[in-house]
């Protein structure tokens, strides 16, 4: 067999970079389109900067079904015989490169490898292409496998190139319209140079509202224009509105676009971030959430700037101080816009606290300016529904209490008969969100059920010795630990809680525990316990203010003793439920109670 | 053993068991710690514990409880308030429901955390112990080898045995290495500061150039490498890379784990030359300290304030100075070992300085206080000399509590106070100065205790019972604020601002007449002002008109009716009025100002909100909207400050609307067809706002192409309309229409029973076949 003068070898070992292009380089096979448009977009780019007669800029996509074609086809520079060389069938040498390293923008390229993605996608790739510099003169370079190509003049046609892709059976559904337009759409609508597919405008026909020159005047099709725009970024939620991102002249970068908030409820941590990147005008990447601070999972933004460098497959970006200059830009932007919607959008900034408020409760304890525009606006769970924290203040006298406990325990009976607000403090984000509130603001944190709380609730009284003595033998007698205190309501005479200290002294100091834990670190926890002093497991605070108290501490020592077995059953059914040991069984309790007021039926009491 | 492995698989069986969200928090934690996140592992660790425990899961509770102690213990050094819940956690973790659980391990790191920040050196020994005694039950493929062996490497390096602790590093790898685990640790960071310590540092530098080797460890990883790469290049002379990489105080700021190295670099900084030493920076080491010192981290603290100490000499600051070596030695009290700061030679120094600073004094303390410098720490060497010549003179002491407050040293602010309060039962200035400090830093109770105790004589009352106020009012005890101010006023009844403060306190608890009599009093002895705002507001509450017009006419307001009797009412422009909802959340309207402080709703709210149209209300005059007049916008913005509209809160509703909103949605019916039923509507009371324009369109389900109009309306109707009635006009009133309209919030209304079934069924039927 005779060689073909044409048929020529590239110069790279083709088929392992194919496999390297195809599965490693780029995600998507798609992103061949994407590359390809480019090229033909630099190519228009380059006949504006080199050639001086004047033409009309423009990029046709089309499909043919029945051919299982692709083609792209520009009006740009065209190639020369020699360029093809150089340029279409050398590795890592794009003239794009050639013309940016001596300073000109607009072009998108830069790393010389996007041709050779279409082989990806390829059986077969044949090129027309006309040069300005030699309008005369066209040729067609048709390659098969990648690894060789032949080169041979062809018809006249129009200065400009067109590439038609004969595509693999794999990929057939991209000789369809429909699906290369919304891939054009998506990948390419904010180029600058016409892009057209099909049927209708081009794909970049309408600049989205951050390009343009003059902002629409009317703010509803302002609003509805860049909601528009964003839900060709949003797959997973209908926006609820949106926020413009703008770098001031101050920021490190330039950086433009739009944020906008999810319509669809979230929780405390749900993170659906969703970030899509232009640089230079083509889409980089989708999912470059980061970019959104990580407190924003109820965002989604694209933005536009051409400070970011993509990384070599140009599908991702690289992470350098840019890149945290953007995500500064983008955090402002989205700290700014939330205060802006407060007051210009009242109705969408109530919908944004409905459907985000646990999301924004997290929000606000990771930027203080956002607890400042958020501290009044957003609700946390509480025993009588959810309330903002001014209004808990309000019915609660100042005070903030906070229960750790899913339900259930003496407070939830102390709450009732007081008839405040306790806010849930085990539901996302509400304890850190009152404690900032207080700190920041005003109102005082208690938490119910440590003994920090229980100081207080339970304000400690003194009293005479002799009826200090009296009351504990009379509610504690060995087991607890009896303090007379005074508390609201003023109809509860007693309350019993557990004393954690004490119980946790005792199980790290009992010999079980040595047998269980290793010695060294249980050395060190019996440091700590060492210095705490040993008391009985429970604790009951007698209401003095209660009437209850001061009479029976009055009353004759068998008016006394009738009273208490009355009194005494409380003991039982105000301890916390869980308690292991408890200063009168339930049974006990409620046994003692029936004895008590059969004997004053009977009259023997 | 991988504890991951253990995760990954508990994480799934809890998903397909409908704990979904606890594998999410699960997942979430580590990252959010490993992050410095630790404002939102606040927030998710009460709901993940409780749900650990609602769904009976020991091990899945032993997981969080270690990673909420590593957040706040190892990152967070709140060793003190945590240590008893790090003791709980080792005797939960060692029960036999949870001994097997891979991560009780760790739990052991979490305690030996709570001794080596409260004070490292100090518990060498025990840590030691504690953690040969946990290496000695697990083997290197357990990822807790690699956080017990740096415990271990931690320990000797706080016993300055860096040396020993580089060896024990490289036996551990070789442990590693040997037993052929996939992923060697490194201990990089560990390894650099031993090599730094010894001075090793061109030898650090080496390591920390192959720290990307070392896994991925969060942002919080990060700054240690940022800190540590700043020290490094320090040592090795070059400062101004050394600077670049230094991370802000910002970053730093949150998280104690990073202040030691943060402190030790800057300090190479200060000696490279490349820093200013000045008092913001002697501030940042207080505000650090005092955070240490707070969380109980004895020997950090301790540490920041040496450093604190010898920057204050370095830069002539005696007094600060002097502040911060009293620190150091009170807070030595709480080492083991304080011989390892090094007291003396600050001391030495701290007298060095005092020598050197002697500051000029003007003859007398006014002129002192009139040419003190604006920068803190060089008033307070004046201050200092001041006093020292004029000890008794008050607007000094308070000056100096001031100053000493500006530099971040409040305690000493306030013992200054005392002292003097306390040879001067009188001193009026310097008890409110010191009842301000404690009310600035929210201590109600000594402030009530300062007040009880010190400001019962006559000249003093006063100013106790405004401090008291003050007190109530930032707590939201309003009742407690207006019985002191009540009290005050008795004491002088011509105080003008606790007056005034009263009126608005009567207003906000509903006492309307109260508040007018005030501000009454308060017209009568003061030019026109805010007061005769707030006399507006009360006065049009009760009725008061004659009051409500003197007041428009003190101010020189003019509008109809001003010369007239009665009620004043007369249209005045639009604004929007604010209502504060049953749940505390609140909502804003347009009105139409009707009078100086009183506006008519124009505005509807729509089914879904509390309904406030044709609501009369009074409002406080004070805009709360002023920050966005005038504001400089972007261009797309085509608000300016012409088109500013007040915001006014409500303080109380004159006369209600008394009405409902519902909505109408469907297809225009024609406008002759529409006037009818709006006028129908009207007639029963009603108001028709149509909320939609001509781009609402549905398709006809008939034919699935032509567009008809829609319409959307809100219509407000006297509350008091029973639904069912409503229902039935409406269905008469649309009857005959080609294309139906639905009134979904009415049908929901219905009693319940086949009507409301059916109904309910119409109407989404309607909407679906219409895509309302």
């Amino acid at each position: 067999m005779t060689a073909d003068p044409s048929l020529k070898q590239t110069k790279v070992d083709l088929a392992g970079l194919m496999k390297v292009l195809g599965e490693h380089l780029y995600s998507s096979p798609n992103v061949a389109i994407r590359e390809l448009v480019q090229n033909a977009h630099d190519s228009c780019v380059r006949r504006e900067v080199e050639s001086s007669l004047p033409f009309e800029p423009r990029i046709e996509v089309s499909t043919d079904a029945n051919a299982h074609t692709l083609s792209f086809e520009d009006t740009g520079a065209g190639l020369t015989d020699e360029e093809i060389e150089r340029y279409l069938a050398t590795i890592g040498s794009g003239y794009t490169r050639t013309l940016r390293d001596s300073g000109h923008e607009g072009l998108i390229g830069y790393f010389g490898l996007g041709f050779l993605s279409a082989f990806v996608i390829s059986e077969r790739i044949e090129v027309w292409t006309c040069s300005y510099q030699d309008p005369e003169r066209a040729w067609s370079f048709s390659s098969r496998s990648g690894q060789s190509y032949v080169i041979q003049p062809a018809p006249a046609r129009p200065v400009g190139t067109r590439v038609t892709l004969h595509l693999a059976s794999r990929f057939e559904e991209l000789s369809r319209a429909r699906p290369v337009r919304a891939l054009l759409e998506r990948y390419c609508g904010l180029l600058q140079v016409p892009i057209h597919c099909g049927e209708g405008p081009a794909v970049n026909a309408t600049p989205p509202p951050w390009r343009r020159d003059e902002p629409e005047p009317n703010p509803v099709r302002r609003r509805r224009e860049a909601l528009e725009v964003v839900r060709r970024f949003e797959p997973g939620f209908e926006p609820l509105c949106t926020l413009p991102v703008r770098s001031t002249p101050d920021d490190a970068v330039d950086v433009r676009g739009l944020l906008w908030i999810q319509d669809g409820a979230t929780y405390g941590t749900s993170d659906n971030r969703n970030v899509s990147v232009f640089v230079r005008g083509m889409l980089i990447n989708d999912d470059e959430r980061d970019l959104l601070p990580a407190w924003a999972g109820f965002c989604g933004a694209v933005i536009e700037s051409d400070a970011l460098q993509p990384t070599a497959s140009r599908e991702s970006l690289q992470k350098d101080p840019t890149y945290q200059a953007v995500q500064a830009c983008v955090r402002e932007s989205l700290i700014e816009g939330l205060r802006g919607l407060a007051s210009e959008q009242p109705a969408a900034w109530r919908t944004v606290l409905r459907r985000h408020n646990e999301a924004l409760l997290g929000a606000a304890l990771c930027d203080a300016r956002l607890f400042d525009l958020l501290c009044d606006e957003l609700t946390v769970p509480t025993s009588q529904g959810d309330l903002a924290v001014a209004t808990v203040l309000q019915r609660s006298g100042g005070r903030l209490h906070v229960s750790q406990a899913d339900r259930g325990g003496f407070e939830e009976l102390l709450f009732r008969a007081l008839k405040v607000p306790v806010v849930q403090g085990v539901r996302y984000g509400a304890l850190p969100f009152c404690r900032t509130y207080a700190e920041r603001r005003h109102g005082r944190l208690v938490m119910v059920g440590t003994q920090g709380g229980d100081r207080e609730l339970f304000r400690r009284q003194t009293l005479p010795q002799d009826q200090t003595e009296r009351l504990q033998a009379w509610f504690g007698g060995d087991s607890a630990e009896v303090v007379p205190a005074s508390f609201a309501p003023e109809h509860l005479p007693l309350v019993v809680v557990p004393d954690r200290e004490a119980e946790l002294k005792q199980r790290i100091e009992s010999d079980e525990a040595d047998k269980r834990i290793a010695s060294a670190v249980l050395g060190l926890a019996r440091q700590f316990t060492g210095t705490l002093v040993e008391r009985p497991l429970l604790r009951v605070y007698v209401n003095l203010g209660c009437e209850v108290i001061p009479a029976l501490l009055d009353a004759t020592p068998e008016r006394a003793e009738a009273a208490l077995a009355l009194l005494r059953p409380l003991l039982g059914l105000l301890s916390e439920p869980e308690g292991d040991r408890p200063l009168m069984p339930i049974d006990e309790a409620l046994a003692g109670y029936c004895r008590a007021v059969t004997q004053i039926a009977r009259g023997e009491a | 053993m991988d504890i991951w492995r253990w995760v990954s698989a508990t994480k799934r069986e809890l998903r397909q068991s409908g704990h979904g969200r606890l594998a999410d928090l699960m997942s979430e934690l580590p990252t959010l710690v490993c992050d410095d996140e630790h404002g939102r592992v606040e927030a998710v660790v009460p709901e993940a514990l409780a749900l650990a425990r609602a769904a009976r899961k020991p091990w899945v509770e032993v997981f969080i409880r270690h990673w909420a102690l590593q957040s706040r213990v190892l990152h967070r050094y709140e060793a003190r308030e945590h240590l008893a819940d790090a003791v709980e956690l080792l005797e939960f973790a060692n029960r036999e429901e949870t001994r097997q659980c891979p991560q009780s391990i760790c739990v052991v790191q979490d305690l030996a955390a709570c001794y080596s920040c409260a004070d490292g050196p100090g518990y060498v020994k025990e840590r030691l112990a504690v953690a040969s005694e946990t290496l000695g039950r697990i083997d290197p493929s357990w990822p807790c080898f690699r956080c017990i062996s740096i415990e271990h490497a931690d320990a000797l390096r706080d016993d300055e045995l860096h040396a020993e602790a580089l060896a024990f590093l490289q036996e551990q790898i070789d442990r590693a290495v040997e037993a052929g685990v996939s992923d060697v640790p490194r201990f990089v960071t560990a390894r650099v500061g031993a090599l730094l310590a010894l001075g090793r540092v061109e030898e650090a530098w080496a390591l920390m150039e192959d720290h990307e080797a070392e896994p991925e460890g969060g942002a919080s990883r990060e700054v240690d490498v940022e800190l540590l790469r700043t020290r490094v290049l320090a040592a090795l002379g070059r400062h101004a890379e050394a600077k670049e990489a230094m991370p802000s105080f910002e970053v730093v700021q949150p998280t104690p784990s990073h202040y030691e190295d943060y402190v030790e670099a800057i300090d190479a900084l200060l000696e490279g030359g490349v820093l200013p030493n000045d008092w913001e920076l002697g501030k940042q080491a207080r505000t650090m300290m005092a955070r240490a010192e707070t969380n109980g981290a004895w020997f950090l603290a301790t540490r920041l304030a040496a450093f604190a100490t010898q920057w204050a000499v370095a830069r002539g600051a005696f007094t600060v100075a002097r502040a911060a070596l009293e620190d150091t030695e009170r807070l030595c009290g709480h080492l083991r070992k304080p011989e390892r700061i090094g007291v003396d030679a600050l001391r030495d120094a701290v007298e060095r300085t005092a020598d050197r600073a002697v500051p000029l004094l003007a003859d007398d303390p006014e002129q002192v206080r009139a040419s003190l410098p604006g920068e803190p720490e060089a008033a307070l060497e004046i201050l200092e000399h001041a006093r020292r010549r004029w000890p008794e003179d008050e607007p000094l002491v308070v000056m100096q509590a001031r100053g000493l407050a500006a530099c971040g040293l409040e305690a000493r602010a306030e013992a200054q106070l005392r002292e003097h309060v306390e040879h001067h039962p009188d001193a009026e200035l310097a008890l409110t100065e010191l009842g301000r400090i404690l009310l600035a830093q929210g201590r109600h109770d000594a402030l009530r205790a300062l007040v009880e105790a010190s400001m019962q004589g006559e000249g003093l009352r006063a100013q106790g019972l405004w401090l008291r106020a003050s007190s109530h009012m930032r707590l939201d005890e309003l009742d407690g604020a207006a019985q002191c101010l009540s009290e005050l006023l008795r004491l002088d009844p011509d105080a003008r601002v606790p007056r005034h403060r009263l009126a608005s306190l009567e207003l906000r608890r509903g006492h309307h007449a109260e508040a007018l009599a005030h501000l009454d009093v308060l017209a009568q002895s003061l030019p026109p002002g805010e007061h005769d705002w707030d006399r507006m507001t009360a006065a049009t509450i009760v009725g008061a008109w004659a009051q409500l017009r003197d007041s428009a006419r003190r101010l020189e307001l003019e509008f109809e009716g001003l010369d007239a009797e009665g009620p004043v009412d007369t249209p005045m422009g639009l604004c929007r009025v604010r209502f504060i909802e049953e749940d505390g959340t609140h909502n804003d309207y347009f009105a139409q100002r009707r009078s100086p402080v009183c506006a008519r709703v124009i505005q509807m709210a729509g089914p879904k909100r509390p309904e406030h149209f044709a609501d009369l209300v009074v409002f406080d005059a004070g805009p709360l909207n002023l920050d966005e007049k005038g504001d400089e916008k972007g261009d797309d913005q085509e608000d300016d400050g012409d088109d500013w509209i007040a915001l006014f809160p409500v303080v109380h509703v004159v006369s209600p609307g008394g009405l409902r909103c519902w909505s109408l949605d469907g297809t225009h019916p024609g406008e002759q067809a529409w006037s009818s039923l709006e006028g129908a509507l009207q007639a029963m009371g009603g108001v028709v706002d149509v909320r939609s324009d001509e781009r609402y369109r549905h398709v006809d389900p008939d034919d699935g192409e032509t567009e008809l109009p829609g319409v959307f309306a809100y219509v407000c109707l006297p509350k008091e309309l029973p639904a069912t009635e409503l229902h039935a006009r409406l269905r008469a009133l649309t009857e005959g229409w080609e294309h139906p309209l639905v009134w979904p919030e009415v049908v929901l209304e219905l009693p319940a029973g086949e009507e409301r079934e059916r109904a309910m069924r119409w109407v989404e039927e309607i909407s679906e076949r219409y895509e309302l």
